[in-house]
């Protein structure tokens, strides 16, 4: 198939651009940059600066908050489909976790500036962007009353 | 009233008191009318309509002095500039006094803004005023007072003219400068320096220089610098370039050949600011054969969102003039659903006669747009390789298309109810809750003369939400080829080239 077609359809997939119609993701795809690590690789460590977020389109990555951010420790694990690294951009502070490579992955980069500039022209990314986050949380909340238990 | 035998003593005494309390009365209402606004315009009630707060009536001299004392007090700088909009409104003959008063004691930065707004309203003294607060000023208010004065040949602004023309700063050079070819009285000398001044820092290299001169000509252009500024159109920087286009477009020479060829560069430029500046350029051009159209669609659609909020602002100069011309725009462009929705809007705000038929006669087409894309996409699973991704994508595009095509019709039925009916029906159609919608929809066939669109709207609703069938045969027949042709011809450009892609995969792939 035509790859920025591709590129579109693969999008339709992604729940944080559920809201936008295609002839949106037709502009919106070619802002986005391909990118790809090998399995055990890691994306970022916690504590540095955010640059970039991700939508993974293939693979798997671990995400951990253990200090060490060599150690393999996940309080969650992202798919294809799901987003990563977007709390750093939005708030500006350093990177929350250390996002591990699990399984060779491929997926799209969007930088800052671009980012903010798509959420100018296409508010409904937000409210994707909303329900990523949200969802994030809902997962975490059983957890942290486990662990305070 | 009066009885035949009263004296007229009585008569004129009863008439005396009974003209008193009317003038009181009056007077009270006045006040108390005065207060109200105040007070809405204090809760910042009228934000960004002026226009609309003029309607409700005019202040009086005491209430005007009383909003420019609110603007003194005022938290922030936009909410003193929105008092300001309502004294110009609400107060036009003591606005420029009112906001002369308090002047003195605003911050630098406010009183830059407020500056040409003094000049505007020109009230007395407002020169000297100005003057002597720039003494105290940041450089930006210098600049500013330095080429409104000499704009306005006030006499003791002409005294320090030739300090500033010689000053270091190339921005209070270039101020002075404008100021100067702009006073009515301006001596010749000064002129002429002013004019070399110009064309000095139009020609430097350095980009501090040649802003500064682009920056003070756009906010006064002068025909005169045109030559030096044309150039500027194709500078390296965004910011020469949508300087440029901003003085280049408010001169009258400007409407010779190859405007159109470089407003029509400058709508693709990569920089949004360059983008902005041509749209309202063109807005302002009206050159004769400019593609209004094409780059009013373009602007609407851009990416980025403050683009498109100068073509939403700039749109009604784009607008057809007459009515064969909206007959032509509203047909030939029905699958450019952002410029459709704009121009729905403004033929209804037009005086245009057949404005009603026109809007329906587009309401129709759209009903009917939406149903032969349903129809194809109900169709393609019966079609050889359906289930590929293309034919996937090619659905959805069909289905978002359809839908888009129901909301112009909903806009269009919006736009044609005065009683605001429709705006109801509208909100319930758009919401996921069934009963409501069902209820909406209820609503919507009771209205006569549209009854008949809103029945076949509730069956493409269905068809496009719930996916139920909706029978009848596709356009252009039963054959997936003349399917994916009609999509081409009819389609938006997006699923014109899902179409030719899913074509070009057939022929690829018998």
């Amino acid at each position: 198939m035509n790859q920025h077609l591709e590129r579109v359809l693969l999008l339709t997939k992604v729940p944080l651009f559920s809201y936008l119609r295609t002839d949106q993701l037709n502009r919106l795809a070619p802002l986005l940059e391909p990118v790809a690590w090998p399995k055990g690789a890691r994306i970022f460590d916690m504590g540095d600066m955010g640059l970039e977020f991700y939508v993974i389109t293939e693979g798997r990555i671990g995400i951990s908050v253990a200090t060490d951010p060599s150690q393999h420790i996940f309080i969650n694990e992202l798919k294809a489909g799901d987003s990563l690294g977007e709390m750093a951009l939005i708030d500006n502070e350093p990177r929350s976790a250390t996002a591990h490579v699990l399984e060779d992955t491929q997926a799209f980069a969007l930088d800052k500036e671009k980012l903010h500039g798509l959420l100018m022209a296409y508010p409904e990314l937000g409210i994707g962007m909303l329900r990523a986050l949200s969802q994030r949380l809902r997962a975490l909340t059983p957890r942290l009353v486990k662990t305070s238990k | 009233l009066v009885p035949h035998e009263a004296p007229l003593e009585w008569v004129a005494g009863g008439g005396l008191v009974f003209a008193v309390a009317l003038f009181w009365v009056k007077l009270k209402k006045n006040e108390a009318y005065g207060d109200s606004l105040v007070e809405l315009v204090g809760q910042s009630v009228f934000t960004g309509d002026a226009g609309q707060a003029a309607e409700l009536g005019r202040l009086d001299n005491a209430t005007a002095f009383r909003l420019a004392d609110l603007m003194q007090q005022a938290a922030s700088h936009p909410v003193a500039i929105n008092y300001a909009d309502m004294l110009e409104s609400l107060a036009p003959e003591y606005a420029g006094e009112a906001m002369l008063s308090v002047y003195p004691s605003l911050p630098p930065k406010l009183q830059d803004q407020l500056l040409l707004r003094l000049a505007r309203l020109a009230p007395s003294n407002w020169e000297a005023i100005a003057m002597e607060a720039a003494q105290h000023g940041d450089a930006h208010l210098v600049e500013t007072t330095a080429r409104l004065l000499l704009a306005a040949d006030c006499p003791a602004a002409k005294a320090q003219a030739q300090n500033w023309l010689d000053a270091d700063s190339p921005r209070l050079q270039s101020a002075a400068a404008v100021g100067c070819l702009h006073g009515d009285a301006t001596e010749p000398a000064l002129r002429a320096k002013s004019r070399e001044v110009l064309e000095r820092f139009l020609t430097s290299r350095d980009s501090a220089d040649y802003l500064a001169a682009l920056g003070a000509l756009a906010a006064m252009p002068h025909e005169d610098l045109l030559p030096w500024v044309r150039p500027m159109l194709v500078d390296d920087s965004a910011r020469a370039r949508a300087l440029a286009l901003k003085v280049w477009s408010r001169c009258p020479q400007s409407e010779g050949s190859g405007a159109a060829r470089e407003l029509d560069a400058a709508m693709r430029d990569a920089s949004h600011e360059v983008r902005a500046a041509a749209i309202r350029a063109a807005a302002q051009l009206q050159l004769p054969n400019m593609p209004a159209l094409d780059w009013l669609g373009g602007a609407l659609r851009d990416p980025d969102y403050r683009v498109r909020q100068v073509a939403h602002a700039f749109a009604r100069s784009f607008m057809p003039k007459h009515r064969e011309g909206w007959v032509k725009a509203l047909t030939q462009r029905e699958t450019d659903f952002e410029l459709q929705t704009v121009m729905v809007s403004e033929l209804s705000a037009t005086d245009i006669e057949s404005k009603a038929t026109l809007l329906r006669q587009a309401s129709e087409r759209h009903a009917r747009h939406a149903r032969n894309k349903l129809l194809i996409m109900e169709n393609i699973p019966h079609a050889e390789k359906a289930f590929s991704q293309e034919y996937q994508l090619l659905k959805q595009v069909l289905r978002e298309e359809a839908r888009r095509h129901l909301d112009a019709v909903l806009h269009i039925l919006g736009c044609l109810d005065h009683g605001q009916q429709m705006r109801y029906i509208r909100a319930g159609l758009a919401s996921r809750d069934k009963h409501l919608w069902a209820q909406a929809l209820e609503s919507a066939m009771q209205l006569k003369k549209e009854g008949h669109l809103f029945r076949e709207l509730a069956i493409l609703f269905e068809a496009e939400r719930e996916s139920s069938p909706l029978g009848g045969e596709p356009p252009a027949g039963n054959a997936l080829g003349a399917w994916l042709d009609w999509c081409q011809e009819y389609g938006s450009e997006w699923l014109a080239q899902c179409a030719k892609y899913c074509q070009g995969k057939s022929r690829v792939e018998p």
